[in-house]
């Protein structure tokens, strides 16, 4: 348990009612992330200290291991200029949990969304990339990632679920009567925007305009081909002429404000109804175009209809809880026995230099076979040895191990603890009596 | 022109209950009533045509056959009761095509403000506040309540100035069959503060549609509801001094 013991987990989450606003002021850019996480003031009475940082639309999360957590909490909530109260902390079993819950996607706000892993996997690369996850919290999470791909496979809540681009287009049906004859405009090129454009591809909507701050980027992909590609300068432009504006950029500011707007409303001869659909974190619209003469709709703007969707996998989620706290126990039944492998690792090092330092007592000359069978009797007996710390179990059998290693060590002289040491020193011996 | 198999030829919706009454001189379109189902039916009838929007068309379809009954039920009670018709002078038929007209422009606005009480509701239910159980995706869409409304507005404010132009005609022709005195009706006519409110009110129609406000605090269905309100007000008013000039309500426009 005591791998356990370090970890942590702070999270912002749409769960606990964290609203979007106070999301994106923890969302730090990775700008600022970065070295956020590996300041010293954080560090420095914590030099094994190792993080990894997971922001999605919903939630804002760092998973750490070796630091204190309300420090930490403190500290991120400062930079972020957050209330404390928005972040939630999770200790040793129930971060991992935690993690396994929001990796398996019963934390999304579509539960079981395919989209997640994805997300959780990104995040997991990008920090080992950035040398803020190391060992043993990478050991720790992929267990966790285990028992998420576990929870997803046996429960199978992935299956027909959908992704917040694609549900949050399926509710513009509250807004328009049919989706085939509008505009829609599409700004990014990240999976959200593909995710997007996939779902209007299958709508059979025609009239796509797509965009992008890097134009190149868009015009190499296959899905141009359906859609029109446009310069990114003429964004106002356009989203005054969409019906639906999508926008999934990476953006961590607003990249539409109502001031940039004031011209076009002056244009407007006849309303009409605009929608946007904001599926950014940070925002990519700012609050106030919704006063613009746009329906402004955000990540959180689709509780409502992801609760309704949710209740059609009740069955499914429910056994993908049973089977996360099946997986989990048994999580924490291997972690006991990495214990136990320490103490046998350890035991059987001694064993070995013990049983190497028997042999070398006795003469090879007498007989081959007579070798032979003392390196038999030992492996025998530390066998059995094994055998009974594994049935005393993960405590008892790791003191009763780590009792024997400790008396073997007391045997043996400070230069046979190292098994080169005997292997040359039993070499030496049979050189010797070879040679006389 | 609306084409949908589920529904009836817009000529009979149009020309049916006129030629009715002037077959049977039942006169069920000289009344409120008639007048004001008459427009109810036909802005009914395009806005079921035009929607896309099936959970939208089933009310609407359910609605134009109770309104269609409702004003065939008023003309057999009048075909039942020869005597509660009144006789018509031929110029007076004038008079009657203009108040039809503005009753009926009436009967949209009044479908207008019912159009956007329903679009002000739909909006709320948007927000995120809405209970989960209900089911916001049963609800006809934002986009059928914004043209319905669009259509009662534009048919409303067509059927008012068709009615505004039917009352100078008649005018005009009172005014040729009594030469004599023709200064004196023109005065009376043009001091009567009726007829102010259906010119002014059919200016308000035309500069309110031109003058939409984009700010978005002020949502389009609640200015369409100000805007039906104010409408409705000023037809109340217009009946009543209507009522006045008879003494006493009948339900019928015909002076």
């Amino acid at each position: 348990m005591s791998l356990l013991q370090g970890l942590f987990c702070l999270t912002a989450s749409h769960k606990r009612n964290t609203s979007v606003e106070n999301r994106e002021r923890l969302a730090l850019a990775p700008a600022l992330m970065d070295p956020f996480l590996k300041s010293r003031e954080i560090l420095q009475p914590y030099p094994k200290s190792s993080f990894m940082y997971l922001s999605t639309c919903h939630r804002v999360e760092i998973y750490g291991w070796g630091v204190h957590p309300t420090e930490l909490a403190e500290s991120w909530c400062e930079a972020a200029r957050a209330d404390l109260s928005c972040l939630k902390i999770y200790r040793e079993i129930a971060a991992l949990e935690h993690f396994s819950r929001v990796a398996a996607g019963l934390e999304s706000e579509i539960i079981g969304e395919n989209q997640i892993m994805g997300q959780v996997r990104s995040a997991f690369r990008d920090n080992m990339q950035s040398a803020l996850l190391s060992s043993p919290l990478t050991h720790i999470l992929q267990r966790g990632l285990r028992i998420a791909r576990a929870v997803r496979t046996e429960s199978r809540i992935g299956e027909g679920r959908e992704n917040i681009a694609s549900l949050s287009i399926q509710s513009l049906g509250e807004f328009f009567e049919s989706l085939a004859d509008k505009k829609f405009l599409i700004v990014g090129a990240g999976s959200m925007a593909l995710l997007a454009l996939e779902k209007l591809r299958q709508l059979k909507a025609t009239n796509i305009t797509w965009i992008n701050r890097t134009r190149a980027t868009i015009e190499a992909h296959p899905y141009s081909s359906f859609c029109e590609i446009q310069d990114f300068s003429r964004l106002v432009e356009l989203v005054e002429n969409s019906d639906v504006t999508i926008l999934a950029t990476a953006a961590t500011s607003p990249i539409l404000h109502a001031a940039s707007f004031q011209e076009a409303k002056k244009r407007r001869t006849r309303p009409r109804l605009r929608v946007i659909l904001d599926l950014g974190l940070p925002r990519n619209a700012a609050a106030e175009m919704a006063e613009c003469g746009f329906y402004l709709r955000n990540v959180d703007d689709f509780q409502n209809l992801l609760e309704k969707h949710d209740v059609l996998q009740n069955e499914r989620v429910e056994f993908a809880e049973r089977v996360l706290q099946r997986e989990i126990s048994l999580m924490v039944e291997a972690l006991e026995l990495d214990e136990i492998g320490k103490f046998k690792e350890e035991f059987l090092r001694h064993w070995k230099n013990f049983s190497m330092r028997a042999l070398t007592q006795i003469s090879v000359e007498n007989s081959a076979k007579l070798g032979y069978d003392w390196d038999r009797f030992w492996a025998k007996l530390g066998h059995n040895m094994m055998t009974k710390a594994n049935e005393l179990g993960p405590l008892e059998g790791g003191q009763f191990l780590q009792h024997l290693s400790e008396t073997l060590v007391k045997s043996l002289t400070p230069d046979e603890t190292t098994p080169s040491k005997i292997v040359h020193l039993r070499e030496s011996k049979l050189n010797k009596e070879k040679s006389l | 022109m609306p084409t949908r198999d589920n529904l009836p030829s817009p000529w009979l919706i149009g020309l049916l209950p006129w030629v009715l009454d002037l077959l049977f001189k039942t006169n069920v379109m000289a009344t409120f009533l008639g007048a004001l189902l008459w427009g109810l039916v036909i802005v009914i009838y395009f806005a079921s045509a035009q929607t896309k929007d099936a959970k939208l068309r089933r009310p609407l379809n359910v609605g134009l056959l109770v309104l269609s009954l409702l004003w065939l039920a008023s003309w057999i009670k009048r075909l039942k009761d020869p005597s509660s018709a009144p006789e018509l002078e031929t110029q007076a038929a004038l008079f009657i095509l203009h108040g039809t007209f503005l009753v009926a422009s009436a009967g949209m606005l009044l479908l207008l403000l019912f159009a956007a009480l329903l679009g002000v509701s739909r909006e709320n239910s948007l927000k995120n506040d809405t209970p989960s159980h209900m089911d916001r995706s049963a609800a006809p869409s934002l986009e059928s309540f914004f043209k319905l409304c669009i259509s009662s507005l534009n048919l409303a404010k067509t059927f008012w100035l068709l009615g505004c132009v039917l009352s100078l005609l008649a005018l005009a022709v009172k005014i040729s069959t009594i030469r004599s005195s023709w200064a004196t009706e023109f005065r009376a006519w043009i001091f009567d503060p009726a007829v102010w409110i259906v010119y002014a009110l059919g200016i308000f129609l035309y500069i309110a549609d031109k003058k939409w406000s984009e700010d978005r605090r002020r949502s389009l269905f609640v200015q369409f509801g100000i805007l039906a309100c104010v409408a409705l007000v000023a037809v109340g008013s217009v009946i009543v001094m209507e009522t006045s000039h008879q003494g006493h309500f009948q339900g019928e426009f015909l002076r």
